[in-house]
């Protein structure tokens, strides 16, 4: 029972977030929501028994890319007036139809996933633990994993081509 | 011990989506842009371990998906965030809309 | 034990890469940079080596047995998620060639551009390369992805590389918003695909997926993954970044998107689409919109070309229509239609690349890419004339050249499996297109000049637009034994 409780609450919050982000004209304010929104992430995937990811999305995505964010915002002394009203106010109509197209669709698309293999409580004790998440990613995905090296290398080697005022 | 089931998360992952996309559309600031990206990522995120979390395969493949998107996403925002540097240096702006030089 | 041999040409890639990062610390500010030039070229071209000798290996005809410790097994690493079959070595020749032409027109940008940051340019170059070609032969959807974004986030940076230039930037940040974009579309259709299946390896997607019933989530995530790879290889309607990205980025990025990236989003499509998503429930979904991708690719690509004015602009239309012919053959599918596919893909290599050198050699001299500006190049270099002429009547498919061969197996594998109206679409707009790649033509050849001073170019440059020119008439007239190696690779999906 508090799970479901608990469960719609950081669901609530995660939309309610990200609704304030994509509407804040402060920048800042956005960055600030989306801090937010992925604090309730992190809650969905304690939730969902991802330890370890649920850590990550915090260390990473609010402790990284959001600091990064916010520092570039900062740095370039983005104001609100910069961050003008949304393109057209008929997107907000918009939002709405599409929001109530989903609504009415949504469970038709649902409901037919096909019912085999549920597994509804029952879970591994290992499920989503640093040392299996590690070892799955170590053994099976070893090759992704060295080529994402690469990613990161060009990301950080163009990065500083690009930013840097003088080389 | 889990009762939520798996659709709620599914429901979760598309609505985050969906609002993930309407900032991309509707943003013009190129940081806001990024933002809603990172958004629909983080929907897909909720996807891959509800799924993995639910079917009986408990597969970890789901998790390891996640790792790989978060790296991704972290190498894909710096490179934004170089580029809106080097454009804001020229333009005084982050704005998708001010920048028109290339037009037919 | 690794078969090391299935990744191979990475590891020259990379290894360039990285030797070219290492030894730009000894440079001062101004040099020549020479050496890294030639260790990125020893690189590309190592790497294309170790791929024939891989190739001679599978097919058993390898003069150098040495080289074989394997026999004709198809080298596969990692648990299978690396395969190095006879389709993925086709595609990853077609990157290579296309990455050591894109290298050659970078180094005439380099002299154009003294402040430009050669090392880092270089690096990114191989690296996307690496990227692109490690897409070839992937077999599961995490090391596709990643392999994915190698690509597309060096190829964010190369499109801004010219942080001074403002049509650059522009370029740049088009292509990151939009791609990124485009990106989360895909992962959101794996993300529906993994969780109906609970794998990621590609074959055994297909069986999981064998006996599954239609159902209209899955049909999403088809359509998501088919938009979010549309957009890597601009077919129409996801093709509004391709003009700008391709006229502000610099003329080697352009010809290195035109043909590699565009090459390796082929790559992922058959791989997905053929092998993984070919099952009875979802295969008239996926043909079907490609049917329509195809077709507004083939027209609107067409039709906006004609107003173009900017050189690199109308190539961005001219590619946008030809992934839309190029469409009209992978839809067909079987062994017909990916042959056809590949061997087009081949072509389309040699005349892009050709195309995109003379117009950096021309850049070079004359500092703009208008088309009225090509006036009287005829005169000023006869070797430009001939390389517009041929490399566009071929991109239009005018017998007798390559592009025209080209595209006779690609309709007829369309019409053999009945989309007649695709290829009489394609039939339609080919002679279409004739006019604008006519116009540039009859710029350069009839027109008088109006400073009427020769372009020079090195002897590798002259070399290389020739043996380009060499290859197009030759591929027109006798297509065979690119065609047979294409059939080989078409085949070895299907075994």
């Amino acid at each position: 029972m508090i799970e479901t409780v608990l469960f719609y609450i950081l669901a609530a919050a995660l939309i309610g977030f990200g609704l304030m982000v994509i509407t804040r004209t402060n920048p800042i304010a956005s960055a600030m929501a989306m801090v937010g929104a992925f604090a309730g992430l992190a809650g969905l995937y304690a939730m969902l028994n991802a330890r370890f990811l649920s850590i990550i999305q915090i260390l990473v995505y609010a402790g990284g890319i959001m600091v990064l964010v916010i520092f570039v915002i900062m740095l370039l002394n983005l104001e609100p007036e910069d961050l003008q009203r949304m393109r057209a106010k008929g997107f907000v109509v918009l939002l709405a139809l599409i929001g109530v197209g989903a609504a009415i669709v949504s469970p038709m698309l649902f409901c037919v996933i096909p019912n085999k293999d549920w597994a509804n409580g029952s879970v591994s004790p290992e499920f989503g633990s640093m040392a299996s998440v590690g070892a799955k990613m170590f053994a099976d995905h070893l090759f992704p994993f060295e080529i994402l090296s690469l990613v990161l290398l060009t990301a950080v080697v163009g990065a500083l081509v690009l930013a840097k005022r003088k080389l | 011990m889990n009762s939520i089931p798996l659709v709620h998360f599914l429901y979760l992952a598309a609505m985050l989506f969906g609002v993930g996309v309407f900032g991309v559309l509707a943003r013009k600031n190129a940081i806001s842009v990024l933002m809603g990206i990172e958004l629909m990522l983080n929907a897909v995120n909720i996807n891959f371990l509800a799924f993995a979390r639910y079917w009986n395969w408990n597969s970890l493949t789901g998790p390891v998906f996640v790792v790989f998107v978060i790296t991704i996403a972290a190498a894909e925002a710096a490179v934004a965030l170089a580029i809106i540097i080097s454009i804001y240096r020229h333009l005084r702006t982050a704005n998708v809309d001010d920048a028109h030089y290339l037009r037919g | 034990m690794i078969q090391y041999q299935a990744f191979l040409p990475e590891i020259w890639l990379v290894g360039a890469a990285f030797l070219v990062l290492i030894f730009e610390l000894f440079y001062k500010s101004n040099s020549d940079r020479g050496l890294l030039k030639a260790v990125a070229v020893v690189g590309v071209v190592g790497a294309l080596l170790s791929l024939g000798c891989e190739l001679g290996c599978v097919s058993g005809g390898c003069p150098v047995q040495a080289c074989c410790s394997m026999g004709t097994t198809v080298p596969t690493a990692f648990g299978g998620f690396l395969k190095t079959d006879a389709l993925a070595a086709f595609f990853k020749l077609i990157i290579l060639l296309a990455t050591l032409l894109t290298l050659l027109i970078s180094f005439r940008y380099f002299k154009a551009n003294p402040t430009f940051y050669v090392a880092e340019f270089i690096a990114i170059i191989l690296f996307s390369a690496a990227g692109a070609s490690v897409l070839t032969s992937a077999q599961e959807i995490i090391t596709l992805y990643v392999a994915l974004e190698t690509l597309t986030i060096s190829s964010y940076l190369l499109a801004a590389f010219m942080k001074k230039d403002k049509s650059s930037n522009e370029a740049g940040m088009k292509y990151l918003l939009l791609g990124a974009f485009s990106s989360a579309l895909l992962l959101f259709g794996f993300s529906y695909l993994y969780g109906f299946t609970g794998t990621t390896v590609i074959a055994d997607i297909g069986k999981a997926l064998a006996t599954q019933v239609s159902s209209p989530l899955l049909t999403l995530a088809v359509i998501m993954i088919v938009a979010g790879l549309a957009f890597k290889i601009s077919l129409a309607p996801f093709h509004m970044w391709t003009p700008d990205v391709y006229e502000g980025s610099p003329t080697p990025v352009t010809a290195f998107l035109s043909v590699a990236s565009k090459t390796a989003g082929f790559a992922a499509f058959v791989r997905l689409f053929w092998v993984g998503l070919s099952v009875p429930a979802l295969q008239p979904t996926w043909i079907g919109l490609f049917a329509v991708l195809a077709v507004l690719s083939i027209i609107l690509g067409n039709l906006e070309a004609l107003p173009q004015r900017n050189i690199k602009r109308l190539m961005a239309y001219s590619s946008i229509a030809q992934a839309g012919y190029i469409s009209a053959g992978f839809l067909a599918g079987g062994q017909l239609g990916l042959t056809a596919v590949l061997f087009y893909l081949f072509v389309y290599l040699f005349a892009n690349m050709s195309v995109f050198l003379a117009i950096a050699i021309v850049n070079g001299k004359t500092g703009t890419d208008q088309i009225e500006d090509y006036a009287g190049i005829w005169k000023r270099s006869p070797l430009i004339g001939v390389v517009l002429l041929v490399g566009l009547l071929s991109l239009a498919g005018v017998p007798p050249f390559a592009g025209f061969s080209g595209k006779w197996y690609l309709f007829g594998a369309a019409i053999s499996k009945g989309y007649t109206w695709i290829a009489l679409v394609g039939m339609i707009f080919s002679v279409v297109s004739l006019y604008y790649y006519l116009q540039v033509a009859r710029q350069a050849l009839v027109s008088e000049p109006k400073d009427p001073s020769p372009i020079e170019m090195n002897w590798v440059e002259r070399a290389v637009l020739v043996i380009s020119v060499v290859f197009i008439v030759t591929l027109g007239f006798w297509p065979t034994p690119v065609m047979q190696m294409a059939q080989t690779a078409a085949s070895s999906l299907f075994n």
